[in-house]
């Protein structure tokens, strides 16, 4: 923790300072990864948390919708360290933490209200069409918040709508990070994580709704064959983790 | 034989805010007569249900409406489509009538017209009232995003009953996805 605000510090506030000279891309690629891959690097060093990436079908070269099981904090860190260069869905509140809010900002993330469903939906499309047609990735956790390992969430449909619209592919991630860290204790376990990046989901054509729920089977099943603590048969209902960040 | 309806203005042609008037603002859809050709030949039955409350606003008069019918009809032929019947509202929000969507009076014509029964047949609407005029009848429910179809796909995911309804571009969208499901 103490290493974390160390690096944040040491990383984000030049970055803050200089990111003014750079545009989107230019951050993504010359603040935004870097921070992101040592993040995960410094995880695996101190807290022996390692990865074993998977991938199902080939990457989509077009720009597309990374739709991700949320556990921790580690898979924010990972994703974009991954599968660049992509932009997060993040709720609003996250932006107004002093430094690595100011960070978030910088990075051009997708901000929605969460307790606003419809004006999110709409923000969530306009937005993230803009960032498409950017040529940058677009980021969704569709459940919303972080949730256990072994519990599920419903996911929400604006992912799923979003590709709809634009005629984009679907990037479904499944992994176990909440088997190592989980959200409620500040413990975390070393071992190793296991990131799948499922094939592309294609858009085109299909119904809002089909897409929707190939997305969460694929997601909910992956996460299941590849966790400690398969679905225990709890659903989260609450709109929040009831963590900050 | 399937029914299937059909709402019309931001379905099968393009919606406006200052009511459709006229033949000559009676403009098609692109490939919305083409999908009506498809679903007969596919020998499904297509009827439309479409609310005209600017017949009782004096916006237009019974001859125009008929006229926008009769290229509405004309475009499908060309197509090999038909409208078994055509359903439409002529009262205003105020009438207290029975068959202004979102009541389902239009669909109950329609099965008296036909002779048919609408329970299981799908309709096909561009805004949240059309689906439920549809689903107070027993129909299949589908959205589709032309007219109003954009902002009604916002307000439908938050429908207490509706938010599963499947959503597509358009009507020639929903069509070939209907014809493929077909045994």
């Amino acid at each position: 923790m103490a290493w974390m605000t160390f690096l944040t510090l040491i990383w984000i506030l030049p970055a803050l300072i200089i990111s003014p000279l750079m545009d989107l891309p230019a951050r993504h690629r010359l603040i935004g990864r870097p921070f992101c891959i040592a993040c995960v690097w410094s995880a695996r060093l101190i807290l022996g948390l390692r990865w074993n990436v998977i991938y199902e079908g080939e990457l989509p070269a077009r720009p597309s919708i990374i739709m991700a099981k949320h556990q921790s904090s580690w898979e924010t860190f990972m994703l974009p360290a991954l599968l660049p260069p992509q932009v997060q869905v993040i709720k609003k509140e996250l932006t107004r933490i002093p430094i690595f809010g100011w960070y978030l900002a910088m990075m051009g993330p997708i901000t929605i209200d969460r307790t606003q469903r419809t004006t999110a939906l709409k923000d969530l499309v306009k937005q993230g069409t803009q960032r498409l047609n950017n040529g940058v990735h677009v980021l969704i956790f569709p459940e919303g918040s972080r949730v256990p390992a072994g519990a599920r969430k419903a996911f929400s449909k604006g992912g799923s709508m979003l590709a709809s619209r634009v005629k984009a592919p679907v990037i479904p991630v499944a992994h176990n990070a909440g088997d190592f860290w989980p959200n409620h204790h500040w413990i975390r376990y070393p071992g190793t994580i296991t990131v799948v990046i499922g094939a592309p989901l294609d858009s085109k054509d299909l119904p809002t709704k089909f897409l929707h729920q190939q997305c969460e089977e694929w997601i909910n099943n992956r996460v299941d064959e590849i966790s400690a603590t398969p679905f225990q048969g709890t659903v989260i209902t609450e709109l929040t983790s009831g963590k900050r960040f | 034989m399937q029914l299937i309806i059909l709402d019309r203005d931001g379905v099968l042609n393009q919606d406006s805010d200052a009511y459709v008037k006229s033949v000559d603002e009676w403009l098609p859809i692109p490939g919305s007569a083409e999908a009506v050709g498809k679903l007969c030949k596919a020998d499904f039955t297509v009827a439309v249900a479409t609310n005209q409350s600017g017949l009782a606003r004096g916006y237009f008069s019974q001859a125009d409406l008929d006229a926008m019918h009769d290229k509405m009809t004309g475009l499908a032929a060309a197509e090999g489509g038909e409208f078994a019947h055509i359903a439409f509202c002529p009262h205003g929000p105020d009438d207290g009538c029975d068959c202004r969507k979102p009541l389902p009076g239009l669909i109950h014509q329609i099965e008296d017209a036909l002779k048919v029964s609408a329970e299981g047949a799908w309709i096909v609407g561009d805004s949240i009232r059309d689906l439920e005029a549809g689903a107070a009848a027993g129909c299949k429910t589908a959205l589709v995003r032309t007219g109003k179809g954009e902002k009604s796909e916002y307000k439908l995911t938050s429908h207490p009953t509706l938010a599963d309804a499947p959503v597509f571009e358009d009507l020639a969208t929903f069509v070939d996805w209907l014809i493929a499901q077909q045994p």
